[in-house]
């Protein structure tokens, strides 16, 4: 191929390598010629508002069943309906088989450290009893009515006084369980370590201790004094579990949605989104409940938010894998605000048609804080009960 | 090599039909594609009579049996659109496809002819601005892609003077719309939906020429009435991370196409030409459903080739230089509100020989539309087109 050959051969790529170039020449958009837009290839925002649009909304409460496991207080007592004992046990123990069958127990104690968080007086003197428990438990699958079933009439300890705010209290346990506790260390009988159940005899008084989760500084411990030809020997106990169970009524007042923490009652609403075009892209959501401070509690911490999320299903209360925290507005106070990426979702699902089972509110620390959150629910003033803002994108 | 730079040449036509626009490309399969070479341009376009053994024409096929050897041609534009209101401007670029003839028999002039090209290009960006309770928010409208066509044909002289042409054409592409509202927070969800339509089907060009006039070509060029198929995808996101999808399917009418035209050699130097052109959009129908926006189109061109040099003997390169001049008035098929959007333009151009047979043009288009009354104001636009034809004598079987 000669020169000439190659010239337009050489001619034709300088015209797609120039066009290329030109081709990337982009510019930003421009308002102009906007009123050419066909009236029906045009999007814009709207909104809906329960509240303005006097939305059709529904509301309820249900009991939840929950573990404590991850509780950072275990609750003994019994006071304003509600009444709780705490469960404690140790599966191993880091003894020999000459210390388990032999060894001299000279002291066996539980120390707890009290927690400020109560229902009741708490300046009065206290009876905390334990007693054996019965039959293996599991802190997850553990009933809450359970509580006569795995008590034993046996008391093996019982602590006579008063406990302040965050006092640390030594309980004596006896020895004889505590060293049947050991041989089943020994033995491999783990299972057969029910541990302890803690009550407090008095009615009108609930009183919280440290756990055993992490973060916790003064976790339960039981501690055992042994004496051995070498001279006194510390023995602690291992591989605790501990959890309490609560047992309280589900409180029902006219025109609340009241939420109760300890005993799990959580909260549904439902909004009918039918004035909402399907289709339409929810762009965001907003979610507005009104408290009643005459009717929620402080007893533990008194949080002013509660959890929300998407209910997706009718049946099993199965909730979407994440919630929002509601937050405090300081130009609407009592309000609390819910507003995020899983409201928006958990909208746009139900405008979709995939089955608006609505919202569940659940309780802020519901595992741990006996309390309770009461919200004006639907039948409550219009102009407090629940609003949902919906802005969307109309479909062209 | 050839081979390799016929394939580039092909894939890059049909992404070219996606470059530079109005909103108004938004309307019908977007702005249609004049289809002109740069020879062309320079004359206005009056181009249904010209013949030329050079230059490719994508008007009239029956022209083709004026080329004597293989031919291959290319050609490129750059435009600028400046709109009055806003000081806004608009720049882009685009193949403007790729074509050859090739000769098949001598007796009748008998030419195969294909090419692929633009048909039409939607491409614009236009945002809008709005508030709710408060919130700004953005609305985006932007359209990209548009019709392609493979065109594969054959013209013959079979009688003296008679040039007949007729070629297949398949009309191809997608023309993407999306619609994106954004909030200015940059917290909320974005409402985002792009329609996609894609376009597939198959009409024809028919094209005669007569020269057995004294220095006179007449030529006519007719693309009957069709209907493609259309079918239409709307996907919808949503912040659950799917989305909508929902179908259509139907037809895009594209309505005949009607062109005449005359090519005068008032001297051996001096060619001058007319064209009237005539398509009418009006009843076209998209979807079952005629479209708003579209009205008839029509453009009246005229325009003049000069070889000043012709005859000089010691130019050897000008001697095969022509200068050119055009004028053209016309009616795009896009009308809104029944507002006449008459387009004037005036041409200038050039064609000169690279090596050999091989040719190039250039040409420059000035032209106005609309007025302050229109949404997008005056707009003044400049077009460079260029274009490059190859020739080569493969179908010449060496005897050394």
């Amino acid at each position: 191929m000669n020169y000439q050959d190659r010239s337009p051969v050489r001619f034709s790529i300088a015209i797609v390598v120039s066009l290329l170039f030109l081709v990337a020449c982009q510019s930003d958009p421009d308002p102009t010629g906007i009123g050419l837009v066909p009236d029906g290839d045009l999007i814009n925002a709207l909104r809906f508002d329960s509240q303005r649009d006097s939305t059709d909304i529904r509301d309820g409460s249900f009991f939840f069943h929950n573990h404590h496991a991850s509780s950072t207080a275990l609750a003994i007592g019994a006071a304003d309906g509600y009444a709780s004992s705490a469960l404690l046990r140790w599966l191993y123990f880091s003894v020999d088989s000459i210390q388990a069958y032999g060894g001299q127990i000279v002291s066996a104690r539980l120390q707890l450290r009290s927690l400020p968080y109560h229902i009741g007086d708490i300046s009065a003197p206290v009876q905390l009893d334990l007693h054996k428990i019965r039959g293996f438990w599991n802190v997850f699958t553990i009933a809450a009515d359970s509580v006569d079933e795995l008590r034993s009439d046996e008391r093996i300890g019982r602590f006579d006084g008063v406990i302040g705010p965050t006092d640390s209290i030594v309980i004596d346990i006896d020895t004889a369980t505590v060293r049947q506790w050991m041989r089943n260390s020994i033995e491999g009988q783990y299972a057969e370590n029910h541990g302890v159940m803690l009550d407090i005899a008095q009615q009108g008084v609930l009183r919280s201790f440290q756990s055993n989760v992490l973060g916790n500084d003064s976790p339960p411990v039981l501690t055992i004094i042994m004496q051995t030809p070498n001279g006194l020997d510390t023995v602690v106990g291992e591989g605790m579990d501990n959890t309490y169970l609560i047992a309280g009524p589900k409180r029902e007042d006219e025109g609340r949605i009241v939420l109760q923490g300890g005993i799990s009652v959580r909260g549904t609403l439902r909004f009918d989104l039918s004035r909402i075009p399907p289709a339409s892209v929810i762009n965001h959501a907003t979610l507005y409940l009104t408290k009643d401070p005459s009717l929620s509690t402080r007893y533990f911490r008194g949080a002013d938010s509660v959890l929300v999320y998407e209910r997706i299903d009718s049946s099993t209360n199965i909730l979407s894998s994440s919630g929002i925290i509601t937050r405090l507005d300081n130009s609407m106070p009592g309000v609390l605000i819910a507003e995020g990426t899983p409201l928006t979702r958990a909208v746009q699902n139900w405008v979709n048609g995939k089955g608006n089972y609505g919202l569940v509110l659940v309780p802020m620390y519901e595992v741990s804080d006996i309390d309770r959150m009461a919200l004006h629910g639907a039948a409550a003033a219009a102009d407090k009960r629940p609003r949902l803002v919906v802005t969307y994108t109309s479909q062209p | 090599m050839k081979k390799i730079i016929l394939g580039f040449l092909l894939l890059t036509s049909i992404s070219a039909a996606q470059n530079g626009g109005t909103i108004e490309s938004r309307f019908g399969i977007g702005e249609l594609d004049q289809m002109l070479t740069a020879r062309q341009r320079g004359m206005g376009g009056a181009a249904t009579a010209l013949q030329s053994s050079a230059d490719i024409s994508a008007i009239n096929p029956a022209s083709w049996s004026a080329i004597r050897e293989l031919r291959l041609a290319g050609g490129l534009a750059y435009e600028y659109l400046s709109l009055s209101k806003a000081d806004a401007s608009i720049t882009s670029g685009a193949i403007k496809g790729f074509s050859f003839v090739f000769p098949l028999e001598e007796s009748f002039r008998l030419r195969l002819g294909s090419s692929i090209q633009p048909v039409s290009r939607a491409n614009y960006k236009t945002i809008g601005y709005g508030t709710l309770d408060g919130e700004s928010y953005s609305v985006l409208y932007e359209g990209s892609g548009g019709l392609s066509m493979f065109r594969a044909g054959l013209s013959a002289e079979p009688l003296p003077h008679v040039k007949i042409g007729a070629a297949f054409q398949y009309y191809f592409g997608t023309i993407d719309q999306l619609t994106e509202l954004r909030f200015d927070n940059g917290t909320w969800f974005d409402a985002r939906q792009t329609r996609a339509t894609t376009h597939s089907g198959s009409g024809l060009h028919l094209g005669v020429l007569y020269d057995g006039i004294r220095n006179v070509h007449l030529g006519v060029s007719l693309r009957p009435a069709t209907s493609i198929n259309a079918s239409r995808n709307l996907v919808i996101e949503y912040s659950t991370a799917d989305s909508t999808i929902s179908g259509a399917s139907g037809t895009q009418d594209i309505p005949l196409a009607f062109s005449a035209g005359l090519a005068w050699q008032l001297t051996d130097a001096l060619l001058l030409a007319a064209d009237y052109s005539r398509q009418d959009w009006t009843n076209a129908e998209m979807f079952e459903g005629k479209q708003n926006g579209q009205g008839e189109a029509y453009k009246f061109a005229l325009g003049a080739e000069w070889y000043p040099y012709k005859n000089d003997p010691d130019a050897r390169t000008l001697s095969r230089t022509a200068f050119r001049l055009g004028f053209y008035l016309q009616q795009p098929y896009m009308a809104f509100d029944n507002e006449n959007a008459q387009e004037t333009f005036i041409t200038a151009g050039a064609g000169f020989p690279i090596f050999g047979a091989n040719r190039g043009d250039v040409a420059l288009e000035y032209g106005w539309r609309g007025s302050d009354a229109h949404p997008l104001g005056t707009q003044h636009l400049l077009r460079l087109s260029l274009s490059v034809t190859v020739g080569e004598p493969w179908f010449i079987r060496n005897t050394d």
